[in-house]
């Protein structure tokens, strides 16, 4: 209580220290005031466009996130089974994560159209901290547990049920909130670049080139409340299915 | 038919710690290894096990199917009782049957997770597990080790009861668990 009482506020204090420091500069296009970026934000909510955009990002971010982890679980899994695999793997993954994302978007728009190029980020960036947590997850796994697996002869089924998913679970939920974090911020920012229809980042496209600077923090306000959303949908889901 | 045990030396490093011994376990036997700690008492368990290969030697006419006993009990901790039973028991053992098993040995509370279970009580289901379990050899380490004395008594009974026909190895220090299981004692030196 006393944890949630100081959150709040903190949230009045950064929200008092935001509305003095646009009146002091007292430019809405340079800082626009708490008030205004309400104001723009209820304007967005009433159009069709708004809703259009937030799916439509959704959309793609979420698709490069789903696939991330697919494709990650699956290579951990590869790597726990072939030594050598791991040693393929575990590279790729850190020379992906050194790869600044602008070198990404880049060469990811050499490749495909620019439309799916949010798709191709989210997934880039998900894809090593999947790995990275679900290979960790595994190597976490109780030796003793799989030896007692091995003599009553389990079946795979029954070890990946009882053994392994608990021991990777813990790691698992951790890629997930990490993952969520970064495939929003890649993901948005890949919009800005490749200017998708009906995105989030073309909206912060347009704000900016119209130099509409409420709007810009409506949209980027936007962005964060849909990947909270996201983080807290994904990760009851997780724990409904580990039940 | 037997297991034939020919030679079987086992070492960890520069440590020897079986050094080729050779010996017959008939069939449907019941075997108690004894002797002073760090003779090989265990190890020879895993090797029989299959969890370990001899460094000389072979070990031949092993039965696939096999139980054991940890020294740990190597239960899946977050899963109940009958989870952990029906695992490894086979079709017959329904939940009903498990239930009375595990009366048997005084669990009632087949719902909690094993992770709330006192030490005692998790010793029980362990050998439980490895008792009703699909197997032809049956080995157990120090298996009635923090049971009280009542409790051994009941479940030194109850395993005794359910080993007919299953050859059982046994690891202990104690000779009157030998002798109430009616084992043959193998000292090791």
């Amino acid at each position: 209580m006393k944890k949630k009482g100081y959150s709040i506020l903190a949230g009045v204090i950064l929200l008092l220290f935001w509305q003095l420091l646009s009146m002091k500069i007292d430019k809405e296009i340079f800082l626009p005031s708490p008030g205004n970026t309400l104001k723009a934000l209820f304007h967005l909510l009433q159009t069709k466009e708004f809703y259009l955009s937030v799916g439509g990002s959704c959309l793609r971010i979420m698709s490069g996130f789903v696939l991330a982890l697919a494709a990650g679980t699956l290579l951990a899994v590869s790597a726990a089974c072939v030594s050598l695999l791991r040693a393929v793997f575990d590279l790729a993954m850190q020379l992906m994560k050194a790869i600044p994302v602008a070198s990404f978007v880049i060469l990811v728009l050499l490749w495909i159209e620019s439309a799916q190029l949010a798709i191709v980020i989210s997934f880039l960036m998900v894809l090593p901290v999947v790995y990275t947590n679900v290979r960790d997850g595994i190597g976490q796994t109780d030796a003793k547990l799989l030896e007692m697996a091995a003599v009553f002869r389990l079946s795979h089924w029954k070890r990946i049920r009882y053994i392994y998913a608990p021991a990777v679970l813990p790691y698992f939920v951790s890629a997930c909130s990490v993952g969520l974090g970064f495939c929003w911020k890649a993901g948005i920012a890949a919009e800005v670049i490749g200017l998708p229809e009906r995105s989030i980042g073309e909206q912060l496209y347009e704000a900016k080139l119209y130099l509409m600077t409420p709007e810009l923090f409506a949209w980027t306000a936007v962005i964060v409340m849909v990947s909270v959303l996201f983080e807290k949908l994904v990760m009851r889901l997780i724990r409904r299915l580990a039940k | 038919m037997a297991i034939v045990l020919e030679q079987v030396r086992k070492s960890y490093g520069d440590q020897l710690v079986l050094d080729g011994i050779s010996r017959t376990i008939a069939i449907g036997s019941c075997i108690a290894l004894m002797g002073p700690s760090g003779i090989g008492k265990t190890t020879l368990l895993s090797l029989l096990a299959g969890l370990q290969s001899p460094d000389f030697g072979r070990i031949t006419g092993l039965p696939k199917q096999r139980a054991m006993v940890f020294q740990e009990n190597r239960l899946i901790e977050h899963a109940n009782a009958l989870t952990n039973l029906k695992l490894v028991c086979g079709a017959e053992y329904t939940r009903e049957v498990l239930i009375e098993e595990l009366k048997k040995i005084g669990i009632e509370d087949v719902q909690k997770p094993i992770v709330e279970f006192s030490g005692g009580m998790k010793r029980r289901v362990a050998i439980l597990r490895a008792v009703l379990a699909e197997a032809k050899l049956l080995l157990m380490d120090e298996p009635f080790l923090g049971l009280d004395a009542e409790r051994k008594t009941q479940v030194m009974e109850y395993v005794k009861a359910h080993c007919a026909g299953k050859t059982v190895v046994l690891v202990t220090h104690e000779e009157e668990e030998a002798k109430a299981l009616g084992a043959e004692i193998w000292y090791l030196k």
